[in-house]
C-alpha cells in the first residue's frame, strides 16, 4: 500500500477519532477514581467534564483548520 | 547592539531583582528532603498547572515556534494542540494518579517499583545525561540573550543568571521553583497579550491577518500538510508527535511529572495537568501568531533572512517603550522557568535514584536534604562551565535532542505497559526499553524522519515488552497492586478504599 496516496482529510478523521476516543474513555472513569482526594464533590471538580470540554474544543479547532 | 533601553531596561532589572526573593521567602518551609524535592506535597492544583506551562514554554519556543509559523504556518501549532492536549488528559487520568499514590519522587523510581532496579537505573542515567547537558545550553542561551538585547558582557550575564537561579532553587526547592514559575507564566501571558493586541490592531484583526497572508502562502492556515512535506507530514504529526512524543513528554518527563508529585492530594495532582491543558491551548496565541504578524507586516525581505528572526522583528518594530521591556522579561521568564525545573529535577534523580540507591541507603533525611542542595549548586556550576562548550560544539545540542528522541518512544512504551498491563514484567521492561532504544538508533542512522522514528521505536519497544513478558514469569500480585490501572478501577476492595478516602476529604 502506498501511504503517500492517503488523502489529507484522513488526518482530520483520525484526529477526531482520537479526540472522541479519549473523551469517551475519560467519561467512563468511575466517579470514585475521579474525585479521589478532592475536598468535596462539587460538580466543577468532576475532571471528566474538564476532559470532555478539552476534547470538544480540540475537535472544533481541527474541524476549522484541519479539513482543508 | 543594545535593543532594550531606558524604562524597558528598568522593568527587566526590577524583574531580575525580584525573582530570587521567592527562594528566600520559601526557605522557611523547607525542613525535610520531601519539602525540598516535592514541596512537602502541599501544592494546590492551580499552582502546579501554571508552573507546568511555565516549565513547558522555553525561550526557544518564542523564537523557534514563531519562526516555524513564519515559515510553515499553523502546522507549527500542532505542538500545542494535538501534540499536547490528548496526552495531558491521558497523563492526568492514567499516569499521574499512579505516580502520586505510589509515593515516588521520580519517574525512574516508579519504574523501579513496577519493573526492576535495572530499568530504574537505565532511565535515571539517560535522563541525567540529557538534562545535565541541556543545562549548559540554557545558560548559554540566557547569557546570549542578555548580551544581545541589553548589551551586557556575555560572561557577566551567564554568572548573573546562575546566581539568580541558584538563590531560589537551592534555598526554596520545588515550592520556590513552582511559585516563581507561576509569576513567570503570568509575565509571559501578559507580554504575549500585549503583542496580540498591538499586532491585531495593525493587521485589522484575525480576518485581516488571514487576508494578508493567505494569497501568497495558501498552506499557512492548515493544521495538516501533505505526506511529502519534509518537516511535518500529517501522518508523522499524528502518529509520531500525537501518539508518542507528546505523551512521552507529558506522561514521563521528570521535570513535568515532579511538579504533580508535589500536589496536596490525588485530585490536585490530576486537576493540575488538566488545568494546564486549558492554558496550553492558548500558547499558540503567544508563540505562533507573532510569526504571522512578522510575515504580514514586514515589507523588507532583508529584515528577516532567517525565520528565527521573526519574533525579534516583532519586538523591535511593533512594541512601544515599556512593552518591549515586559515582553523581554517574558523571554527571560521562559528561560528561567525551564532552567530551574531542569536543575531541580536533575538534582532529585541524582539524589534519589543514584546516590540514595547505590551510595548511602540509610542516611538521615537531613543528609539527603543537604546532598540535594549541594548537588543543585554543583549543577548550576556545571551549567556555567558547560555553557561555552555548547557554543564551541553546536553539535552537542543536536546530539542531546537526538538522544531524547531515541529514548522517548521506548520510555513511553515501558511506562504505558507498566501501568495498563499487569502481565508486563521486569524482563519485558528491560528488553523493551533497551531494544526500543536500539531500534531508534538504527532507524535514525537510516535517515528516517524523527517523527516516524519515534513511532516505530515505540511500537518495537511495545512488542518486545509484550513478547518477553509472556515468555517469562509474571510479577507477584502484591508487588504490582496499586501500580496498575485495571486493579484500581476493577478491584472492589481498592474501590471501597478510594470511595472512603474521597468521602473523608483527604
Amino acid at each position: 500500500m502506498d501511504l503517500a496516496k492517503i488523502p489529507m482529510y484522513w488526518g482530520l478523521i483520525v484526529s477526531v477519532i482520537i479526540f472522541v476516543g479519549i473523551a469517551i474513555w475519560a467519561v467512563l472513569n468511575p466517579r470514585e477514581y475521579i474525585y479521589e482526594g478532592a475536598e468535596n464533590r462539587a460538580r466543577w471538580r468532576d475532571l471528566r467534564i474538564w476532559a470532555a470540554v478539552l476534547m470538544g474544543i480540540q475537535i472544533a479547532i481541527h474541524v476549522i483548520w484541519g479539513g482543508r | 547592539m543594545q535593543i532594550i533601553r531606558g524604562f524597558d531596561l528598568f522593568i527587566v532589572i526590577a524583574y531580575l531583582a525580584l525573582i530570587p526573593l521567592f527562594g528566600v521567602f520559601f526557605k522557611r518551609y523547607v525542613k525535610t528532603s520531601k519539602d525540598y524535592f516535592l514541596a512537602g506535597r502541599m501544592l494546590p492544583f492551580w499552582v502546579i498547572g501554571m508552573s507546568l506551562i511555565g516549565t513547558n514554554i522555553g525561550a526557544y519556543d518564542y523564537i523557534g515556534a514563531a519562526g516555524g509559523a513564519y515559515r510553515f504556518g499553523l502546522v507549527q501549532a500542532n505542538y500545542e494542540w494535538i501534540g499536547a492536549i490528548p496526552a495531558m488528559v491521558l497523563a492526568s487520568l492514567l499516569f499521574i494518579p499512579f505516580y502520586w499514590k505510589s509515593g515516588v519522587y521520580t519517574v525512574p523510581e516508579f519504574l523501579g517499583k513496577r519493573y526492576s532496579t535495572a530499568v530504574r537505573t537505565i532511565e535515571a542515567i539517560l535522563w541525567t545525561a540529557f538534562l545535565a547537558s541541556v543545562l549548559g545550553i540554557f545558560f548559554w542561551a540566557s547569557g546570549l540573550m542578555l548580551h544581545t538585547y541589553l548589551g551586557w558582557n556575555l560572561r557577566f550575564s551567564i554568572y548573573l543568571i546562575a546566581v539568580i537561579v541558584a538563590i531560589y532553587t537551592v534555598t526554596g526547592g520545588l515550592a520556590a521553583v513552582a511559585m516563581t514559575d507561576v509569576v513567570q507564566m503570568l509575565v509571559m501571558f501578559i507580554g504575549g497579550l500585549a503583542v496580540l493586541i498591538i499586532g491585531f490592531n495593525l493587521t485589522g484583526g484575525w480576518t485581516g491577518l488571514v487576508n494578508m497572508i493567505q494569497p501568497t502562502h495558501p498552506q499557512h492556515f492548515q493544521l495538516f500538510l501533505p505526506l511529502d512535506h519534509p518537516q511535518y507530514p500529517w501522518l508523522g504529526v499524528l502518529f509520531g508527535l500525537g501518539l508518542v512524543l507528546s505523551p512521552a513528554w507529558w506522561c514521563c518527563h521528570q521535570a513535568i511529572i515532579q511538579r504533580t508529585l508535589g500536589a496536596k492530594s490525588a485530585w490536585d495532582a490530576k486537576a493540575s495537568m488538566m488545568g494546564a491543558a486549558f492554558l496550553k491551548m492558548l500558547v499558540p496565541l503567544l508563540v505562533i501568531i507573532p510569526g504571522f504578524f512578522a510575515l504580514a507586516l514586514c515589507k523588507d525581505p532583508s529584515a528577516i533572512t532567517n525565520p528565527d528572526q521573526a519574533f525579534p522583528w516583532v519586538m523591535r518594530n511593533l512594541l512601544p517603550v515599556g512593552l518591549s521591556g515586559l515582553v523581554f522579561a517574558s523571554f527571560i521568564a521562559a528561560l528561567l522557568s525551564s532552567m530551574d525545573s531542569t536543575i531541580n529535577s536533575t538534582a532529585t534523580i541524582l539524589t534519589r535514584d543514584i546516590y540514595q540507591k547505590f551510595f548511602r541507603k540509610e542516611a538521615s533525611d537531613k543528609h539527603y536534604l543537604l546532598f540535594g542542595r549541594v548537588i543543585t549548586i554543583i549543577l548550576v556550576a556545571w551549567g556555567v562551565i558547560f555553557a561555552p562548550v555548547t557554543n564551541k560544539f553546536p553539535g552537542i545540542y543536536v546530539a542531546m535532542q537526538t538522544l531524547l528522541s531515541y529514548f522517548q518512544g521506548p520510555t513511553f512504551a515501558t511506562v504505558l505497559l507498566g501501568i495498563i498491563w499487569s502481565r508486563a514484567n521486569r524482563w519485558g521492561g528491560l528488553i523493551g526499553l533497551v531494544g526500543g532504544v536500539g531500534i531508534s538508533v538504527g532507524l535514525s542512522i537510516s535517515g528516517m524522519n524523527f517523527l516516524y522514528v519515534a513511532w516505530w521505536s515505540f511500537v518495537g519497544s511495545l512488542i518486545l515488552n509484550i513478547v518477553v513478558s509472556l515468555l517469562t514469569k509474571p510479577e507477584p500480585l502484591e508487588k504490582i497492586r496499586g501500580l496498575v490501572y485495571g486493579f484500581v478501577i476493577k478491584d472492589h476492595s481498592t474501590q471501597k478504599l478510594l470511595k472512603k478516602r474521597a468521602e473523608g476529604g483527604k
